[in-house]
């Protein structure tokens, strides 16, 4: 199989992503940014960030961490997208006065008319609303270890589900595998077993679909838009309703700005994990994975057995901050089992683990050549070391943070959790304030005190702005200084997110503050003398769209709206 | 912020844009002005809208004369400080579908052009010089060269940054809890921590107006009428003026409750192009409308196919502070001696703020202003006795 980058031919493997292949062909940016036109290619790996972004075969520019390669696809730069062309308008569209019959009622109209498919219910005895293309009796969002398991569980009871995923394959980033992976353990199980109520009809799982809306109809009624992931992959026929909606959707990195984390070869360690399980790739030859948290070992002890020179694993904290934690983690003897693993395989391959340590400076032009450490105090503030440590891939990861879009599209009460993250509020049973809306992520009932030991051993050094710079991009979609942030707040008297955000930009670009929500948060609560609050994590976290819409499909709904 | 006095010569309650221009007249003409507001600055509907500064959308009338006059003041006394919030005079293109709607277009710009305002007919071999990706077909249009544009948190940061340095002090997070009164006569306000003394207070409260002037006893019907804008992808500049249908005069001026939408789209400095506009009677509802949103996407394919493919990143929605009548309530209430109103301006708040703060700053200092307020009066509603 081959691509073309801009003209150039590439080698590809069936499943690849298209990101992948850039990058295993030495290729480490493909676009350049609106405003400053610096290179940028992959960061999160996981399609959040949108940072590796590609025109693919003439469409408008796609993520290409999640699109797979076709052969003889066209691969070329993002740097500045061709206007669109004039054309016809589509049918239905605006074609004068708001009219009194339904605008979609003189044209085609394929989503009201979709039949739902057989084995679909009525929700609650009573028949779906017009142009609802499935009605099942629950809707589950994510195919990563909670929402396979919550399907397969209730599909085995006889409950009929639409399983939505916006992976190519089950599994999630947990249990994230290779097209041809011969899949074992435990997820093979759970594999198998959806395989069977998928043929046996109760389960109707789509892979590729991200959704965009979820919204509350009635009592007895939720209703969950959504959108293909890439352009290989056809629109569903209409939206899915159901009484009870299971919402997965997973996470992504936590991040923290760092000078030089917009270079080429920066990624999140969870992007750089996500293209060695998921496509075989090692995005470096010299690695350095830094930041925090146990996560950090299998992303290095994976890359190391692949074959890259893993120069260190950088931990913020000390290990010693377990020890004050054993209450919560010898109930789960396995987690030190696995902790014992890691430290066996670091130890294999030579890699240096030093903990209280953490990256100052990433250093290089147009893609990273080095990185400047720091040794972080008791006080939580770092020191930098001089010297450099040579490196051609950085993995900076700093814990998890929640996609929380759609429990807040539903208005469901949030809380900030032990690691500062924005979190829903769920009772012991997993259930929010909302009825018939329950919240799943792999943590669960015993497993949540050890995550909320693992946050306390685990926090965010608390000096880490100091090793910002006027200019470091805390936004790294709009480009939005440093600077920018503090001026906002000494001469414009901002002094919550969201203010900041509507004055500066930040979080208002592709990712809609995903990668730098977080960090926006504490900086401005910072600046202002407090801790950060709900307010200001909630003020990126809110996204009344999940995800990105083609107008068109967003257009497409007004002819439900009208009926 | 600044630690406050507790005196001051008028106390602005609410830091929109309506409450900044105010403060900032009110400071420039040499009041001590102290700016309250129980959320941060421009957090309300000054943060949800698209930043309007229009006279294509208002008939002959008050409103009209109060869009010119805010024209004067925003090209004039502010024209220096205009790059700060982004002032851009990009015009208006107003387009029409059918023949009928373009002759009531016509009808409007000559009264339009009667009461002052510049306007040019565009036939429809025409519109496509004008806006390259406007679909075919259209019956014609009106360009209104005056219709302008601004980012309206940074117009509100700006306004308060430059009224401090004349003088004035602004205090956030800190609601009005009353206003008091003693004979007969406002003598300042509370809030949870403070007793702030001033003569003049100013209901600047926007869409909560109605609220802040139950606080001191008098009635005001403003209500929340919310609207939704959809954000697109960044594109390279497609789209110059901000182009919208013939029809959402008649949805603006209309007071239906029920969802209301008519296309309006713009292409923004930051590469964005913004899609209004809804508007319907729902109350202080927080919740995403799939309704809205497709409404929206609708008109703007509408008018420009070439959006289609085009994805929209994000949406947000605003609560329009509406009146019955949809003028807004600017001046002295008569029913309370030394309370203020400059609330009540709908969906063109940004755009009228600049005429109404200095209006109401010079009515402040005792000065006959510039346009006469009678037509704003805030006891239009009460019944003649």
């Amino acid at each position: 199989m081959r691509i073309f980058y801009e003209g150039r031919e590439l080698p590809a493997r069936p499943g690849q992503s298209v990101a992948a292949a850039l990058i295993a062909a030495g290729i480490p940016a493909w676009r350049t940014t609106r405003h400053a036109g610096r290179p940028r290619g992959l960061f999160c790996g996981i399609g959040s960030c949108h940072d590796c972004l590609a025109t693919i075969d003439d469409t408008p520019p796609q993520r290409t961490c999640v699109v797979p390669v076709r052969d003889g696809m066209r691969v070329s730069s993002a740097s500045v997208p061709e206007p669109p062309g004039p054309a016809a308008p589509p049918p239905g569209a605006w074609a004068g006065p708001p009219p009194t019959a339904p605008p979609g009622a003189e044209g085609a109209a394929p989503q009201a008319s979709a039949p739902a498919p057989a084995g679909s219910r009525p929700v609650g005895g009573r028949p779906p609303s017009a142009g609802v293309a499935f009605a099942p009796q629950a809707v589950v969002v994510g195919a990563g270890p909670a929402g396979l398991g919550v399907a397969v569980t209730a599909a085995e009871r006889g409950v009929s589900v639409v399983l939505l995923d916006a992976g190519e394959r089950p599994g999630g980033q947990y249990w994230r595998h290779a097209a041809d992976d011969d899949v074992r353990g435990p997820f093979a199980g759970w594999w198998r077993r959806l395989r069977a109520q998928v043929a046996a009809g109760r389960i109707d799982y789509r892979p590729g679909q991200q959704v965009w809306l979820v919204t509350r109809e009635d009592d007895a009624r939720f209703r969950v838009e959504t959108t293909p992931a890439h352009d290989g992959v056809r629109p569903l026929p209409g939206p899915v309703e159901a009484a009870a909606v299971v919402l997965c959707p997973g996470g992504a990195d936590r991040q923290l700005p760092v000078p030089g984390w917009t270079l080429p070869g920066v990624v999140a360690a969870g992007g750089a994990q996500a293209l060695l399980k998921g496509h075989r790739t090692v995005a470096g030859r010299r690695v350095l994975v830094a930041g925090t948290g146990p996560f950090l070992l299998p992303v290095a002890t994976g890359l190391a057995r692949a074959g890259a020179r893993v120069v260190g694993v950088w931990e913020a904290n000390s290990p010693l901050r377990w020890a004050r934690q054993a209450r919560a983690v010898l109930p789960v003897p396995g987690k030190l089992a696995e902790a014992a693993g890691y430290a066996a395989a670091l130890a294999r391959h030579r890699v240096p683990y030093r903990p209280r340590t953490a990256v100052a400076e990433i250093l290089g032009t147009d893609r990273v050549r080095a990185v400047r450490r720091a040794v972080v105090g008791r006080d939580g503030v770092p020191r930098a070391v001089p010297g450099e440590v040579e490196v051609d891939l950085v993995a900076l990861g700093w814990g998890f943070t929640p996609a929380l879009e759609l429990p807040l599209q539903l208005g469901v009460a949030t809380r900030l959790d032990v690691d500062g993250s924005l979190v829903v509020d769920v009772d012991r049973e997993q259930r929010t304030d909302v009825p018939g809306v329950r919240r799943l992520r792999a943590t669960i009932r015993a497993h949540r005190a050890f995550a909320a030991a693992m946050h306390r051993a685990h926090p965010v050094p608390a000096g880490w702005p100091r090793w910002l710079t006027d200019d470091t991009l805390l936004c790294r979609c709009e480009e939005v200084p440093h600077a920018a942030v503090r001026a906002a707040h000494a001469e414009l008297g901002a002094a919550d997110a969201r203010t900041v955000k509507m004055l500066t930009r930040l979080g208002m670009g592709w990712c809609q503050g995903r990668v730098c929500g977080f960090a926006a948060a504490c900086l401005t609560a910072a600046l202002d003398g407090r801790s950060p609050d709900e307010g200001d994590a909630r003020a990126t976290a809110s996204r009344p769209l999940a995800v990105p819409v083609p107008l068109a499909e967003l257009a497409g709904e007004a002819d439900d709206a009208a009926n | 912020m600044t630690s406050p006095a507790s005196s001051y010569d008028v106390i602005v309650v609410g830091a929109g844009a309506v409450g900044a221009a105010t403060a900032y007249f009110a400071a420039h003409a040499g009041l001590r002005v102290l700016v309250v507001d129980r959320g941060p600055i421009g957090g309300g509907t000054s943060s949800a809208g698209e930043g309007n500064v229009l006279v294509s959308d208002k008939d002959a009338g008050p409103e009209l004369d109060l869009a010119r006059h805010s024209q004067r003041v925003w090209r004039a006394e502010l024209a220096e400080h205009g790059h700060h919030w982004e002032f851009e005079s990009k015009g208006g293109l107003v387009v029409a579908a059918t023949d009928g709607s373009l002759s009531a277009l016509r009808a409007l710009a000559d009264r339009q052009r009667a009461a002052g305002v510049r306007v040019d007919d565009l036939g429809a071999d025409e519109l496509g010089t004008v806006e390259p990706l406007l679909r075919p077909g259209l019956a014609g249009g009106a360009y209104y060269p005056e219709d302008a544009q601004v980012q309206p948190v940074l117009l509100v940061a700006h306004l308060l940054r430059l009224a401090r340095a004349a003088g004035a002090e602004v205090l956030t997070g800190a609601p009005v809890t009353a206003i008091r009164s003693a004979r007969g006569r406002v003598v300042g306000v509370t809030t949870p921590s403070r007793r702030l003394d001033a003569p003049a207070v100013v209901n600047a409260a926007g869409t909560w107006a109605g609220e802040v002037a139950a606080l001191a006893g008098v009635h005001l019907p403003v209500l929340p009428r919310r609207g939704f804008v959809l954000v697109t992808e960044p594109l390279p500049l497609v789209i110059r003026h901000k182009v919208y249908a013939a029809e959402y005069v008649g949805d603006v001026g209309s007071s239906d409750a029920a969802l209301q939408s008519s296309p309006v789209v713009e292409g923004t400095p930051a590469g964005t192009v913004l899609i209004g506009s809804t508007r319907e009677r729902v109350g202080f509802d927080r919740r995403p409308s799939r309704q809205a949103l497709a409404l929206l996407a609708r008109g703007a394919v509408g008018l420009f196919p070439a959006l289609a493919g085009v994805r929209a990143l994000r949406a947000y929605h605003g609560f329009r502070p509406y009146c019955p009548d949809h003028l807004p309530v600017i001046g002295p209430d008569p029913r309370l001696p030394g309370l203020w109103h400059a609330c009540g301006h709908e969906g063109a708040g940004i755009g009228l703020s600049a005429g109404t703060g200095q209006l109401l700053a010079q009515a402040l200092t005792g000065a006959q202003p510039t346009l006469d307020l009678a037509p704003f009066a805030p006891e239009r509603w009460e019944p003649v006795a």
